[in-house]
């Protein structure tokens, strides 16, 4: 999916908490939340904090020019 | 168009953060409460989900076992999977201009990868660059 939209000129970044899958995908921006349960792509319900640090996090990497294919492990304490 | 596994497309993207509209293309399966679940059996479709949308309006329909991806939690709070209040505050804020008129929804895990990759995919891709979108954030769920 991401590809296909990168493909037509448009820059994505992509959220992901399997790495094993995302990595074969070799997507073009990546940021994963260590420790992260699937369900929770920004963060536990309600917890505001986290789910804007990692989306912040997400948007920040469309303003770093950057190897595509590799996958940004990041820590968010409050998790 | 079919793409080689080993390249990778890659925009550049020129603009600040804070001059850029983005939207959502989520494959974890959310959907607003009014619009046809998913088919958990296998599921090729996807939703348009309006720009104005409240969140308290969507739900999430998967078929990947509960162990895998507990979807009770994203039903409580859609801003897990699907960050709309989040990118609606950091737009208040400036950090970035805006949000796009419309996000798109998928269910990942729907099985049928030959018809995702040669229908759904493409006519995404579409949506997106219809939208005016200047990029789009990802979640998998």
């Amino acid at each position: 999916m991401q590809r296909a939209i990168e493909s037509q000129g448009i820059p994505t970044v992509l959220i992901t908490l399997d790495t094993e899958q995302s990595g074969l995908m070799r997507p073009p921006r990546a940021i994963h939340p260590e420790g992260f349960e699937f369900g929770h792509s920004t963060g536990k319900p309600f917890d505001k904090e986290t789910q804007t640090a990692v989306v912040r996090a997400a948007l920040e990497q469309l303003e770093v020019k950057q190897e595509p294919g590799q996958i940004h492990s990041k820590r968010f304490p409050g998790y | 168009m079919e793409m080689s596994r080993k390249a990778i497309p890659y925009t550049p993207n020129p603009m600040a953060l804070k001059d850029m509209t983005i939207m959502i293309v989520s494959t974890a399966g959310a959907h607003l409460k009014e619009q046809n679940p998913f088919d958990t059996a296998g599921d090729a479709t996807y939703r348009v989900i309006p720009g104005d949308v409240q969140a308290g309006d969507m739900t999430v329909t998967h078929g990947a076992p509960k162990e895998h991806y507990n979807t009770d939690e994203p039903k409580k709070d859609i801003n897990c999977i699907f960050p709309i209040d989040r990118l609606r505050e950091l737009a208040t804020e400036g950090f970035i201009k805006g949000l796009a008129e419309k996000h798109i929804s998928m269910m990942g895990y729907a099985m049928r990868l030959n018809q995702i990759n040669q229908e759904t995919a493409p006519a995404i891709a579409k949506e997106v660059t219809k939208s005016q979108a200047d990029a789009v954030i990802l979640t998998a769920g």
